[in-house]
């Protein structure tokens, strides 16, 4: 797979209608890729419950093929619930790090988009953005199941429209 | 069931150093709590134990008291069988960290992680603690939070609003 | 909702000033022992706990905890903020029980004030109190079931009765985590239309839920191998390690500040504590779900004798002044014993305030208890104690 997602690219572009086959493979593997969005399993503070409501019978994560692994090295989404503290960061970095490419960092609540109610706190990283990059900030303290679930749809059509040319390796 | 005021009694009659120092407010009612000099603390602590059977270290906490220049330690001791019966106890020491506290985790192992958390957040030394290290904070942290001149130097993950004095003036906080 | 590109920045952002956690010496081994460090990342220590393991093959010879990961400060927060909006803080301590950290706090208020709430409020109070121990218990039965290898009952005592639960809060209150509903004084709102019939009807289901509970979980024979006789706390030890609450009850201790210290109106209710005899890790489970019981009983005696009235007490208003002095109160918890020891110097904000934990005290059994027991005991052990770190760190 690696091979292939970094090879292809410079392949395609001198063979003729190479750009077609490109866009094609893109489409299927971000099809793939946004069918099973697998986050860690990795609770913070009190967003952590609202995400594992959203797990639970409920709400059924599952159904967009959220499925929470143990590992980071299997997971490819940091769900980062609550709050981010200083004696933590190093801990989350190491995590992210941990990740295979390509991965993606959701900011849940205020506590880890800015601080939220600990903004004046000597303990606390005011926002997670501050040590990881950051591609979907939810609101709320806590935000509720469902605007976790909205945050994953739209971190699908972020998916859906990456594609293979544009790729960088960090 | 014996009354508050006779447990007071009985500390007083073998402590006569105890003195009752303000009272807890408690709708109306008045819940007395006794100062006792550091010295006395640890024979307190066992008086209270084996004598008095207040077997239950409830919680230990301190209170920065900038003006006068000292910290007290609050300190309740209760009944675990008659939750009614409990002795407010505080502890008054110098600001400058010459008092050394004498710890109670080898009577109540329950003071252990209290007493390690008051030394992370006041800087309040504890004798004969086995363990004494910052808890909740990590060990380059520095100073102590809850110090009220508590003076913050903001790292790259601050956001500049945080409490405590500002840094300039860290050297002399009442200037 | 915001969306911005990472996968196309460089990784590197600030570096924290910090040093990531260290695992202890090497030097401080024997011959054929290791550290193993479990957490702050573990989906077993409910949270971001960390423990550091001396192992001898499969036996831990020590264990140290190592708490903070969570810790935000709140003590010294609380000297910023107004007595009225530190109650927001107070939800986020112990998040699964929040309207109990709220009455704790408010209590503590009321006693400086010397201000009372009223008749009605007491009875909310006393109705969303059990309730939110109740679903905080269903959280411990989840997430312990999932510690000792059952999915299931996390489904239904997560998924669905807890949600029951949240509902009714929610329609009380807007919200399903951080209520914010036990104000100085009385309570937030009064109760919406119908919410008592709701209330009422989720009785009779949860007792239904509690059998189902029994067959798939309390007895089962796997779930009994994991935990009966692991991890057992003798009474003395229990008591001088400041163990309260339902760890302490497993013991064999029968104190529950509901019954021999209460506070609010809890002298009208009949309901009997939940007494363990071991104190192993079965008994403080046993516990937890005969709690749910009591507090369905007294839900119920206190929607039958709810009267009308006001529910803030009158002239209260957000900004308060209590005069100069101290003040504690303590409640029953759903973890144990959660004092408020409030200094206040006369003006809007507190001058210190101290959170008893239950949590952080209930904790520092750990590193006693897990020595000579093995690996997988671990999370039996740290599941029944049931901490939370927010409570913990604080």
């Amino acid at each position: 797979m690696g091979i292939i997602t970094e090879k292809l690219p410079h392949v395609c572009e001198h063979v003729p209608g190479g750009g077609v086959f490109l866009t094609s493979v893109d489409y299927f593997i971000n099809w793939t890729r946004q069918s099973s969005v697998w986050p860690l399993t990795f609770g913070l503070a009190c967003c952590a419950i609202e995400m594992m409501s959203a797990y639970a019978a409920r709400f059924d994560f599952d159904r967009f093929g959220v499925i929470p692994r143990p590992t980071p090295r299997q997971a490819d989404l940091l769900i980062i619930s609550g709050t981010v503290t200083k004696k933590m960061a190093p801990v989350i970095v190491k995590l992210h790090q941990q990740m295979p490419l390509p991965r993606f960092v959701i900011s849940m609540g205020a506590c880890s988009n800015c601080g939220g109610p600990y903004y004046d706190s000597y303990s606390v990283v005011k926002g997670v953005d501050k040590i990881l990059p950051v591609d979907i900030y939810i609101p709320g303290c806590p935000p509720r199941p469902e605007a976790l679930m909205n945050a994953v749809l739209e971190l699908h059509k972020k998916i859906g429209k990456m594609s293979l040319a544009d790729r960088v390796n960090p | 069931m014996s009354d508050p005021s006779s447990l007071i009694q009985n500390v007083r009659d073998r402590f006569p150093s105890a003195e009752v120092c303000g009272a807890l407010s408690e709708f109306g009612r008045a819940e007395e709590m006794i100062l006792v000099p550091l010295n006395d603390l640890e024979a307190l602590a066992v008086f209270l134990k084996e004598d008095m059977k207040l077997d239950f270290l409830n919680f230990v906490t301190a209170v920065d008291w900038i003006k006068n220049s000292r910290f007290e330690l609050v300190y309740l001791f209760q009944s675990i069988e008659k939750p009614e019966r409990k002795l407010f106890v505080k502890v008054r020491l110098a600001r400058d960290g010459g008092d050394v506290v004498p710890s109670l985790t080898a009577l109540w192992p329950s003071a252990d992680w209290q007493e390690r958390e008051i030394f992370d957040l006041f800087g309040i030394r504890f004798g004969n603690h086995p363990n004494l290290k910052r808890i909740l904070l990590w060990d380059e942290f520095e100073g102590h939070p809850l110090r009220k001149d508590y003076a913050h130097v903001p790292d790259g993950c601050d956001s500049g609003q945080e409490i405590g004095v500002p840094v300039s003036r860290a050297g002399n906080p009442h200037a | 909702m915001k969306t911005t590109d990472s996968n196309n920045v460089q990784n590197e952002r600030v570096t924290p000033p910090f040093r990531s956690p260290v695992t202890p010496d090497e030097g401080e081994l024997s011959e054929n022992e290791l550290w193993l460090n479990m957490g702050p990342q573990h989906p077993s220590t409910h949270g971001v706990l960390r423990v550091v393991l001396k192992m001898e093959g499969e036996i831990i010879r020590e264990a140290r905890p190592d708490v903070g990961y969570l810790h935000r400060g709140v003590e010294k927060l609380a000297e910023n903020r107004t007595y009225s909006q530190f109650n927001i803080l107070t939800d986020r301590n112990d998040y699964l029980a929040s309207m109990l950290n709220n009455w704790a706090y408010c209590l503590s208020v009321e006693k400086l004030l010397g201000v009372r709430a009223p008749e009605r409020a007491e009875y909310l109070r006393v109705i969303v109190g059990e309730l939110n121990r109740i679903a905080s218990h269903l959280v411990f039965i989840g997430t312990f079931g999932i510690d000792i290898g059952a999915f299931t009952p996390f489904l239904y005592a997560f998924g669905r009765e807890r949600e029951m639960v949240l509902d009714l809060f929610e329609r009380l209150c807007g919200a399903r985590l951080t209520y914010n509903y036990i104000r100085i004084g009385g309570v937030m709102a009064d109760l919406p239309d119908g919410w008592g019939d709701q209330a009422r009807s989720f009785i009779p289901h949860m007792r239904r839920c509690l059998k189902e509970y029994d067959d798939l979980l309390t007895y089962n024979p796997i779930f009994l191998d994991r935990t009966k006789g692991i991890g057992a706390i003798p009474k003395d030890k229990a008591v001088s390690y400041g163990l309260s609450g339902p760890n302490l009850r497993a013991s064999g201790v029968s104190t529950d500040l509901r019954k021999d210290e209460p506070y609010g109106i809890y002298d009208r209710f009949q309901f009997k504590p939940a007494v363990g005899t071991t104190g192993d890790t079965w008994d403080r489970y046993f516990v937890r779900r005969l709690e749910i019981e009591e507090s369905l009983n007294i839900v119920e005696q206190a929607l039958n004798s709810l009267p009308e009235g006001d529910i803030l007490a009158k002239g209260q208003r957000p900004t308060v002044r209590p005069p100069v002095g101290e003040s504690y109160a303590q409640i029953e918890g759903a973890r144990g014993w959660l004092g408020i020891y409030l200094v206040s110097d006369g003006t809007e904000r507190p001058y210190r305030l101290h959170v008893r934990g239950p949590s952080f005290i209930n904790l520092t059994i750990l590193q006693e208890m897990l020595k000579g027991w093995k690996i997988a005991d671990v999370v039996a052990i740290l599941g029944s104690l049931d901490v939370v770190l927010g409570e913990v760190d604080r």
